[in-house]
């Protein structure tokens, strides 16, 4: 156990980096200290709460799935063909990742909006729907699942598929029987980092869907609004954010990473 | 039924030429120095690499002929051929048993048996017969590398193909088991099945019914192993067959 001695690093560079992560620590601890810790249960089964709490949940979910169907294939055209043009469909797909959401938010009112370049030629309705805050966790998430399938899949040696072919299975069961069980614990891992950015979003939410309790409005949202009325509840639903964050990423480390 | 293979392809940048026709129920080793396209031609016979010109001739199960032909574009897929493959190394489907592994060919349609009960008697049979018994619960990942290669055969012995396809299967084994599965290779054949196995071993290649030679993508010796070693047609092969 000669941590010290085979792991050693210049002084300042410990002093720099125990700074960092001072910058990291501290408004959390904050947070944690500044909570109502005795009123917590009234705050969380007000009805407001709850109903944030719900939308959130259908939001965040239906984004992860609305994701992985839509990313999964996207990914496959991405690490699978050559084309002309493909780094730019990259660029496209992977521009939510650092994009505003809100200026996401704004490309999304002109171009699905009651009066959008596609929402007037279509009749949509999506601005303050359910519906319409779905969509926008689902821009700004799927990314994460891309990136992460994407690479999955380049890193899976394409003689496992011509094996299978050789073995007799047609593309469709390669494709099933295969590539996909081969690549699942990235697709698990991506639809869990695509959930947690969903259930986090914020910006493109409240400018494409609005902030309407019981219909858009999610948990960021309710939060943002709280904190100028009720601090008490924002802090509280900081702390219900912040306990679902870390289970999340507890989560992904001991269960989705494939260890090796 | 023959298998007759007289083609040439380009494959990342090597050229590989062939001509070679192996008679029913008999074994042809393939030997030739490292990186001289013994591997490429075992793919392209499989059919996982399209050739140029010529044509490639197998036996179908059902006593048809099965043709790889790009002038007559007559192109058989992978799935379609009446082959299995055993890569060098092995590539068993990491996410499956060791049993499933062995059942994948069957329950996708190769080898021709369609019950569930007579598919998992086929893969214990083969099991069995490369002195594995037991192991079928396991995941590759448990299993050694001369493990993994043995399974690798057994996979192709349960499908009962007229053409076997095996890269250097004895390379990870140890000796008192490569004894077992080179029985495992003669027991378990169907009468004319015909066998092309790449080696670097001697007795393999003297045991053969046939012998071919390929140095730098081109053939340079096709013949009965007796012949071959009596009048080596190149240094390469005098060194590994002569004296």
């Amino acid at each position: 156990m000669s941590r010290r001695r085979t792991s050693s690093i210049p002084p300042a560079i410990g002093v720099i980096a125990a700074l960092g992560l001072a910058l990291l620590v501290v408004p959390l601890i904050a947070l944690l200290v500044a909570a109502p810790w005795s009123g917590l249960i009234d705050l969380f089964t007000d009805r407001d709460t709850v109903d944030a709490v719900r939308v959130s949940l259908i939001v965040s979910i239906s984004a992860a799935i609305l994701s992985t169907l839509f990313g999964v294939p996207i990914a496959f055209v991405l690490a699978r063909l050559n084309f002309r043009g493909k780094s730019l469909l990259r660029t496209v797909v992977t521009v939510p990742l650092v994009l505003p959401p809100v200026v996401t938010g704004v490309a999304m009112l002109y171009g699905f909006g009651r009066r959008g370049l596609i929402g007037r030629t279509l009749g949509l309705q999506l601005p303050f729907t359910t519906v319409g805050a779905v969509l926008a966790a689902t821009i700004v998430a799927m990314p994460f699942l891309v990136l992460s399938v994407e690479g999955a899949l380049r890193n899976t040696d394409p003689r496992f598929e011509q094996m299978a072919a050789s073995l007799g299975a047609r593309p469709l069961a390669r494709w099933a029987k295969v590539t996909l069980p081969m690549i699942r614990p990235s697709i698990l891992s991506g639809m869990v980092l695509a959930w947690a950015r969903a259930l986090g979003e914020f910006g493109a939410t409240i400018t494409f869907a609005g902030n309407l309790p019981g219909v858009t409005q999610t948990l960021p949202l309710k939060i943002s609004v709280a904190f100028e009325q009720d601090p008490d509840q924002a802090l509280a639903l900081s702390l219900l954010m912040l306990v679902v964050a870390l289970a999340v990423l507890v989560a992904l480390r001991d269960r989705w990473v494939p260890r090796r | 039924m023959s298998l007759v293979a007289a083609f040439s392809l380009t494959h990342n940048g090597f050229g590989l030429g062939v001509d070679l026709e192996v008679p029913a129920g008999q074994t042809l080793a393939v030997i030739g120095p490292n990186g001289s396209g013994k591997s490429t031609l075992l793919a392209t016979l499989a059919g996982h690499n399209a050739i140029k010109t010529g044509s490639i001739e197998m036996p179908g199960p059902s006593g048809q002929r099965v043709v790889d032909n790009p002038a007559k574009q007559t192109w058989v897929g992978p799935e379609d051929r009446p082959v299995a493959l055993v890569p060098q190394d092995g590539l068993l489907f990491p996410h499956l048993s060791v049993l499933d592994n062995l059942r994948f060919g069957l329950r996708h349609g190769k080898g021709g048996v369609q019950p569930k009960d007579e598919q998992l008697a086929r893969c214990h049979q083969a099991l069995a017969s490369v002195g594995l018994t037991g192991l079928d619960k396991k995941r590759p990942g448990q299993l050694s590398g001369g493990q993994a290669q043995r399974v690798a055969i057994a996979r192709v012995l349960a499908l009962h193909q007229p053409i076997l396809l095996l890269d250097e299967p004895l390379s990870r084994i140890d000796v008192s088991n490569r004894r077992l599965v080179r029985q495992a290779l003669l027991d378990h054949r169907p009468e004319d099945q015909i066998q092309v196995i790449v080696t670097h071993g001697r007795d393999h290649t003297m045991t053969a019914d046939l012998v071919l030679a390929i140095e730098r993508g081109k053939v340079t010796g096709f013949g009965p192993p007796s012949e071959m070693s009596a009048n080596p047609p190149t240094e390469w092969i005098h060194e590994l067959l002569g004296g």
